[in-house]
């Protein structure tokens, strides 16, 4: 990419946009075909009318923008961030044409939430929500976790390095194989094979609770996505609390420890690399901050009084708890609750819990455990540092595939993008204060929810919540999906393509001979 | 040539032994998980005030 950016580069990053609208549309039509076999009229013609349009703006940039330039760096991160923003606006249409959202900012959200597999909701009669909608609206999580860009070019261009730009764009910065394309077909067999399980599995224990049938088929289906792609989203307004059933709850369980597990950990395992699950950072310390948040939350509900019994605790605490901190968000009980009858320190561990997030390289949001596991690390070699005699050699190391040397640009990287979100939990909490209708402890949780992705809510998010509100965690689930450096690389290229024009105008003419 | 991968024999065809074994694992890790949330539970009934 020059500097500035020139029509060249605006035409290369187009037509790569044009290929994601192409995707969104393919991922339309499967539940518009649901649709017609199941006779839902209004739902097939909102998702054949939102795959039409989603479908023509992919052909005319076809058609336009044709390119073979290369793809660079600059401009994958720039692809990546704009991606998930027109691919939600071109999502929210068959939403918004379901007549369930108020207005298209509603559907938007919702289409934004289900892609960045957040599971913040602000639909209305969601129990009545037709079934291929419903299908439709649980794929965003599948596409959307999946990783949408990578998912359409690897499927729809002939490979090569442009993929590989756009893939370490998204946030999942280890190639899990030499080919980009391999890695992604591998993501989508791991995804697969999951999806005939765990739908299987699924559809038992919802059949066992007494959800037989197709109408059990279609639960099962959509949190399987919900789960695995640690999205949030339920076929019903009462989440995974629903069901009234353990059978399904600890099968939900498996699903989310298995979805917030980052693809290469899963890539290790189906290598017979059994001894990563034991020395893999990620895991250790996604383990510990389980266990140490899991026993603070269960402590503070039980001095509270909210649950006495060890059923209780364990399926309103601990499943919460893993659902926050798997970056899910199920329900598993009324989201009302935490405020009023949890007392003070279980919904600050199930804060905690959201703000940390899963590993790196799943579809799980947060600060992502890695950096907490590197951060720490980094934190012991300083004590160690000042305690040894200076000539003592200090060398940290973190386990992720095999040992690494912990180098200082790895842990300021780690703690930049901690600090990044802690500030953009902190700035959606103090955005929620000045509505003063909540307060602090209900404006952060909403707001580390929406940027860690999670979905989990005390309530402020609804039909009816302010808009300027709606836009804050709409905005912080976008930045909180690109893990920033996506958003910050499209909001610089937009500054220089400005600056480029301006200097363009004060550039006086050449006069031809 | 068949490609040699995860979850892939030499042959290039789908190895199901060792894909089931990492889910296998998966689910032993979360199952552990859970029991550990369990034990916690009962823990905190007996020791909260």
């Amino acid at each position: 990419m020059s500097l500035p950016p020139d029509g060249r580069d605006l035409r290369l990053i187009g037509y790569h946009l044009g290929k994601v609208a192409v995707g969104l549309s393919l991922m339309m039509a499967l539940p518009a075909v649901v649709a017609v076999l199941l006779g839902e009229w209004n739902s097939a013609t909102a998702l054949l009318s939102g795959a039409a349009v989603a479908f023509w703006i992919g052909q005319l940039t076809e058609w336009r923008l044709r390119t073979r330039a290369p793809l660079t760096w600059a401009h994958g991160t720039v692809v990546v961030a704009l991606a998930w923003l027109l691919g939600s606006v071109l999502a929210a249409v068959p939403l918004f044409l379901s007549g369930h959202f108020a207005d298209f900012l509603d559907a938007w959200f919702e289409a934004m939430s289900g892609l960045t597999t957040s599971g913040l909701s602000v639909i209305q009669d969601l129990d009545h929500l037709a079934y291929s909608m419903s299908l439709y609206r649980h794929l965003t999580h599948f596409a959307g976790g999946q990783g949408i860009v990578i998912v359409v070019l690897a499927l729809l261009s002939a490979g090569g390095g442009s993929i590989g730009t756009l893939y370490v764009a998204e946030g999942r910065d280890e190639r899990l194989v030499p080919s980009v394309v391999r890695t992604a077909r591998f993501i989508f067999l791991i995804a697969t094979a999951y999806l005939v399980a765990g739908t299987l599995v699924l559809f038992a224990s919802v059949s066992a609770a007494g959800l037989g049938g197709w109408r059990g088929l279609g639960h099962a289906v959509n949190l399987f996505f919900a789960a695995f792609d640690t999205g949030g989203f339920a076929p019903t307004s009462q989440s995974a609390a629903y069901y009234h059933s353990l059978g399904v709850e600890l099968v939900l369980s498996v699903l989310m420890v298995a979805g917030t597990m980052s693809f290469a950990l899963h890539y290790q395992l189906w290598n017979r690399r059994y001894g990563e699950l034991a020395h893999n950072t990620e895991v250790r310390t996604l383990t510990l901050t389980l266990v140490a948040l899991t026993t603070l939350a269960l402590y503070g509900l039980a001095a509270s009084g909210a649950y006495t019994s060890a059923s209780g605790l364990f399926r309103k605490g601990f499943l919460t708890v893993l659902s926050a901190h798997s970056g899910t968000g199920f329900g598993f009980t009324s989201g009302t609750l935490f405020l009023s009858d949890w007392g003070v320190l279980a919904p600050s561990a199930v804060v905690v819990a959201m703000a940390f997030g899963g590993m790196a390289g799943s579809t799980a949001g947060g600060i992502k455990a890695i950096r907490i596991g590197v951060t720490f690390t980094g934190l012991a070699q300083d004590i160690r540092r000042l305690l040894l005699p200076e000539s003592a050699l200090n060398v940290a190391s973190y386990h992720s595939g095999r040992r690494r040397i912990l180098r200082p640009e790895l842990l300021r990287a780690a703690t930049a993008v901690l600090l990044l979100y802690a500030v953009t939990y902190l700035g959606g909490g103090l955005i929620g204060l000045l509505y003063g209708q909540w307060d602090i402890t209900a404006t952060l949780f909403e707001s580390v929810s929406a940027a860690a992705n999670v979905g989990l809510s005390v309530g402020i998010v609804g039909p009816d919540m302010p808009r300027g509100l709606q836009l804050t965690y709409l905005v912080q689930m976008w930045l909180g999906r690109l893990e920033f450096v996506a958003a910050f690389a499209m909001i610089g290229y937009g500054v220089s393509v400005f600056r480029g024009r301006r200097l363009r105008l004060r550039r006086p003419r050449r006069r031809s001979a | 040539v068949g490609v040699e991968g995860p979850g892939r024999s030499r042959d290039g065809g789908l190895d199901w032994r060792a894909s089931a074994a990492g889910m296998g694992l998966v689910v032993l890790m979360a199952g552990g998980l859970v029991i550990v949330g369990w034990l916690l539970a009962l823990g905190m009934q007996l020791l909260a005030p």
